[in-house]
């Protein structure tokens, strides 16, 4: 081996120094971190307006949600396939690698928009096979946002077509505390009477302490000695289904003492007038179901006035007296 | 003496040239079928590594001096005394691979095999699966795919520093190592003792070929 002659050339620093600026402009052109580093920088130099989405746009409450369903799980900070990033509205309208994803004004030359439509079986079609697809809502949703110009600043107000909203649909968290309390004072009296009738007694609902009734299961075999075993839970009783039994005006006195009773059926059963009288006092009664019945038509004007839904064929909306 | 091609000192075979460059090309091709989308193409770029890759493997162990591990793969000594020479401005020639190269290599070599070893098992969410990707399941080969572009990251960084190395020994040494690993031969090196020996290109085609052939066999249908 012999020693190299000494250099000639760039000097170390010099060379370096080249190197250091290549690799910090191939960096910024050839990567997503590079890419983003210099958009932030161009923007704190003011060589560049932030797009930041305004908190009440219609971008952020409208197009940002679709997004965030269908397209951020592949497309987003962790994940951004095709270079292309849609969780923020600042990444939608810089980024992506195989053209504009978002040409501001043109729907159809945007491509997130383009490959929406494609047919299910080109290959470029998004979202990919087996992931859920957007409905016409959110294509239409998107369309207008795009066609107007992508703003991330314009409200809801700027675009009069839109589809409405759904509604939301809030459903109370349960606290088994809570409903346990609830239920505390007619617990035991239901467990046991729900040993003997299964099926004919339960709550309204998991969250409600509220009771329902249903003799008609039985048909005949219920009758009013099966009704008196249900006085301890009178109290808790909203909803009762006595069609088809055997229960007669003798169980009028029971009933009258229901005071959150707010739907009844004895349709088919042995009441009479005597048990319409009775149930004049329960002021929480809504519906009534009486076909079948010997309840004379006065009776009942009476049950009217007092302002009783009184049905005399079947009352489907006794259903739904008892959830509320 | 004057400095012709007659007295340059045969230094690189040419299966070890064809390599260097093929590697170059297909590893460009790669990153470039990636990035557009191309995905049948890239999948027949990362076979052709994959032979490649064994290729090379075999020729470092018996192939012509200057390709074999054995004759460049030095220990931490040399390596910083090399180093230290080469930052005074007066590295020692060497016949072959020098210390800092020698580690280049294997670093890019270790990371050739694990970047087509990733490959074969990744995905794109879409239509295109390595030849395990199914075999290992989408769990794994999601990860498979997530190694496969940290290794492209590390592969382009050593590249990089490739690059610039041989960059600083001809703009700032004055030492062109391109023309070498063009031409194979190389100027100023006395003969090397002992002398180096090649072997015939016709073991490095039929090394090539049987790589290719298992490559062609585990890319079937893809």
């Amino acid at each position: 081996m012999s020693a190299a002659p000494p250099a000639r050339g760039l000097s170390p620093r010099s060379y370096f120094s080249i190197v250091a600026l290549a690799t910090l402009a191939g960096w910024c052109a050839f990567s997503t971190a590079g890419a983003d580093f210099a958009r932030a920088a161009a923007e704190q130099l003011h060589l560049a307006t932030p797009i930041v989405a305004a908190p009440h746009s219609f971008y952020s409450e409208r197009v940002a949600p679709v997004f965030r369903e269908y397209c951020v799980a592949c497309h987003g900070r962790a994940r951004h396939k095709g270079a292309l990033r849609l969780d923020t509205l600042a990444q939608a309208m810089r980024s992506g690698r195989h053209g504009p994803a978002i040409v501001p004004g043109k729907a159809e030359a945007s491509e997130v928009y383009r490959r929406l439509l494609l047919p299910t079986n080109d290959p470029q079609h998004m979202p990919p096979e087996g992931r859920s697809e957007p409905g016409e809502i959110e294509l239409t949703l998107l369309r207008l946002w795009l066609e107007d110009g992508a703003s991330g600043t314009k409200t809801a107000a700027a675009f009069p077509d839109a589809p409405r909203p759904p509604p939301r649909v809030v459903f109370p968290a349960l606290d088994p505390r809570k409903i346990a309390a609830a239920r505390a004072p007619l617990a035991a009296a239901m467990a046991r009477l729900q040993d003997e009738y299964p099926v004919v007694l339960d709550y309204v609902s998991r969250g409600s302490p509220d009771i329902r009734v249903n003799g008609s299961l039985q048909e005949r075999d219920f009758g009013d000695d099966d009704l008196a075993k249900f006085a301890p839970l009178a109290g808790g009783i909203t909803w009762m289904d006595l069609s088809g039994t055997a229960v007669t005006d003798a169980s009028a006195p029971l009933l009258a003492s229901m005071a959150k009773l707010r739907a009844l059926r004895l349709g088919g059963s042995g009441i009479t007038d005597a048990t319409a009288r009775a149930l004049l006092g329960v002021r929480s009664l809504r519906a009534l179901a009486v076909d079948g019945t010997r309840i004379s038509p006065e009776a009942l004007a009476r049950l009217r006035a007092r302002g009783v839904r009184v049905h005399a064929g079947d009352s489907p909306e006794l259903e739904g007296d008892a959830a509320n | 003496m004057p400095q012709t091609e007659a007295n340059a000192t045969r230094l690189w075979d040419l299966p070890t040239r064809l390599f260097h460059w093929l590697l170059v090309s297909l590893v460009l091709a790669a990153w470039l079928t990636a990035r557009y989308g191309a995905m049948a193409w890239h999948m027949r770029c990362g076979a052709m590594l994959l032979s490649l890759a064994a290729f090379r493997l075999a020729w470092g162990v018996f192939g012509s001096t200057t390709a074999r591990f054995a004759s460049f793969v030095r220990g931490p000594r040399a390596l910083a005394a090399y180093l230290r020479a080469l930052w005074r401005g007066a590295p020692p020639h060497v016949a072959g691979h020098n210390p800092a190269g020698g580690l280049m290599v294997l670093a890019l070599l270790a990371l050739l095999c694990a970047q087509v070893a990733t490959g074969l098992a990744a995905n794109d969410d879409l239509h295109a699966n390595g030849p395990l990707a199914l075999v290992i399941g989408k769990i794994w080969s999601d990860r498979m795919t997530r190694l496969h572009s940290l290794i492209f990251d590390l592969l382009a960084a050593c590249a990089w520093a490739h690059v610039v190395a041989i960059g600083y020994y001809g703009l700032v040494l004055r030492d062109n190592l391109v023309r070498p690993m063009l031409t194979g031969r190389r100027d100023g090196l006395p003969p090397p003792q002992p002398p180096l020996r090649f072997v015939h290109p016709a073991w490095a085609l039929l090394a090539w070929a049987a790589a290719l052939a298992g490559a062609m066999l585990l890319f079937r249908g893809r």
